[in-house]
């Protein structure tokens, strides 16, 4: 049986988080200089070197700055590099650096996985690939939160101001079931290798399950995705993507009749 | 606390804080008033009722219209400088979103830290965006003018009805006393 040194310490650490704020709701784990220390020896990158800026806020993410919202966050050092990846891609996209995480649409970073990063630090990308029970999945994503409220200040009700936000805003970071998937994974999709690990980002406003069983035909459940994506509202235009995560007994459907990712398109 | 020190998480504030605002004119006879159009439905209306009143009541001599790039983020340093140079106080709008209240907020900081008396103006549902911003800019304290929400869906009579309810607002921003 495992005990614990002094419960009332560790309650008092917590406490003295939620107390600055620096938190997004859920009690996060204390961050000293020694464990940050763990954190930055999993990258040659400098502490100070700068991976996302938002000027009209005043504000850049350092590379220490992202280890300690991460650790706060609850990955383990091992996962470090994929919040690394994760902050070069959100850096790659338009939108965060517009302003888009204070936005009313209350959107959330959404981060895909791909590459051999995912078995080798527990990434779930089997079923309930949206859900909550793999401390991989939940702390990365939680890590890029944590960062925009703390480094960035985007505090609900202050300068992020999403009417409603997504469920997604606490943490979004699934990975590709690459191993059962007809087609060949997203990063490879985008130029790199099979044997590469890679994050995407995107910018997502809310998650939608699409109920399909009554079908085995490409054509009706393309209609079936199609219909709902347009059923999704009147921001739905020719610059907007909507993300089809498909289930591997879907992508088979699809996969058998010979359809490529781009002809579901 | 004991035991070893908890780090902070925040980003720091590194640019100078600069909170001193621009000198307010005595009078504003004569003067030329910029309006800073964020590009949102009916800000650009709004602004020329606001310097409608301006001319007509407090003899401003002239007015002349700025349209920055896009409403999510501050205008470009290039248009910062050339309103400083080309007017002797602001009026921007309008703050009537999530993005655009905090970068209507910056925007009138940016122009105070150029020399430019300028008023911001958002709507009341996006106050609290509006006071987060100055704190993030190191300007505590920045006063900005609120109109009532919402404006984008207003007709003209309506415009004018809110330009005239925020009058006594930009005219105690720009130290008179209403």
């Amino acid at each position: 049986m495992s005990t614990v040194a002094d419960a009332g310490e560790i309650r008092a650490a917590l406490e003295y988080y939620a107390r600055q704020d620096w938190t997004d709701g859920l009690p996060v784990v204390p961050v000293t200089e020694s464990y940050l220390g763990e954190f930055l020896a999993r990258t040659r990158r400098k502490p100070d070197e700068v991976l996302f800026e938002v000027p009209h806020l005043n504000r850049r993410c350092t590379v220490r700055l992202a280890a300690i919202n991460a650790a706060m966050a609850g990955c383990l050092p091992e996962y470090f590099p994929v919040v690394l990846a994760a902050w070069e891609a959100v850096a790659e996209e338009p939108y965060p650096k517009k302003g888009i995480w204070q936005s009313t649409t209350g959107t959330a970073p959404l981060l895909i996985v791909n590459g051999p990063v995912r078995p080798a630090i527990g990434l779930n990308n089997e079923g309930n690939v949206f859900g909550s029970g793999f401390r991989a999945n939940a702390t990365i994503g939680r890590a890029i939160r944590l960062t925009a409220i703390n480094v960035f200040g985007l505090r609900p009700h202050l300068l992020d101001q999403a009417t409603q936000g997504t469920l997604g805003k606490y943490s979004a970071c699934i990975a590709e079931n690459e191993e059962e998937s007809p087609w060949e994974p997203l990063h490879v999709e985008h130029g790199l290798r099979p044997s590469d690990s890679a994050v995407t980002a995107l910018v997502f406003r809310s998650c939608m399950h699409i109920e399909a069983r009554h079908t085995r035909v490409p054509e009706q459940l393309a209609l079936d995705l199609a219909n709902t994506i347009r059923r999704t509202g009147a921001l739905i235009h020719e610059t907007t993507s909507a993300l089809v995560v498909l289930g591997p007994e879907h992508a088979q459907v699809f996969g058998d009749a010979g359809w490529s990712k781009s002809a579901r398109q | 606390m004991t035991g070893p020190e908890k780090l902070d998480p925040t980003g720091a504030d590194e640019r100078s804080a600069d909170s001193t605002l621009a000198p307010r004119p005595a009078s504003l006879r004569g003067l030329t008033v910029g309006l800073l159009d964020n590009t949102k439905p009916n800000a650009e209306v709004l602004l020329s009722e606001i310097a409608g009143e301006l001319r007509g009541r407090y003899d401003v001599s002239g007015a002349l219209m700025y349209r920055k790039g896009y409403f999510g983020t501050p205008a470009e340093e290039d248009m910062i400088k050339q309103i400083a140079q080309e007017c002797d106080l602001v009026v921007t709008a309008v703050g009537d979103c999530g993005s655009c209240s905090a970068a209507t907020v910056a925007d009138g900081i940016l122009l105070e830290r150029a020399g430019v008396p300028t008023v911001s103006i958002v709507s009341d549902s996006f106050l609290a965006s509006g006071r987060a911003m100055p704190e993030v800019q190191g300007f505590p304290g920045f006063g900005f003018a609120a109109v009532r929400h919402p404006v984008a869906s207003l007709d003209a009579a309506q415009l004018r009805d809110r330009a005239r309810a925020v009058l006594p607002d930009v005219l105690r921003i720009l130290g008179f006393l209403t």
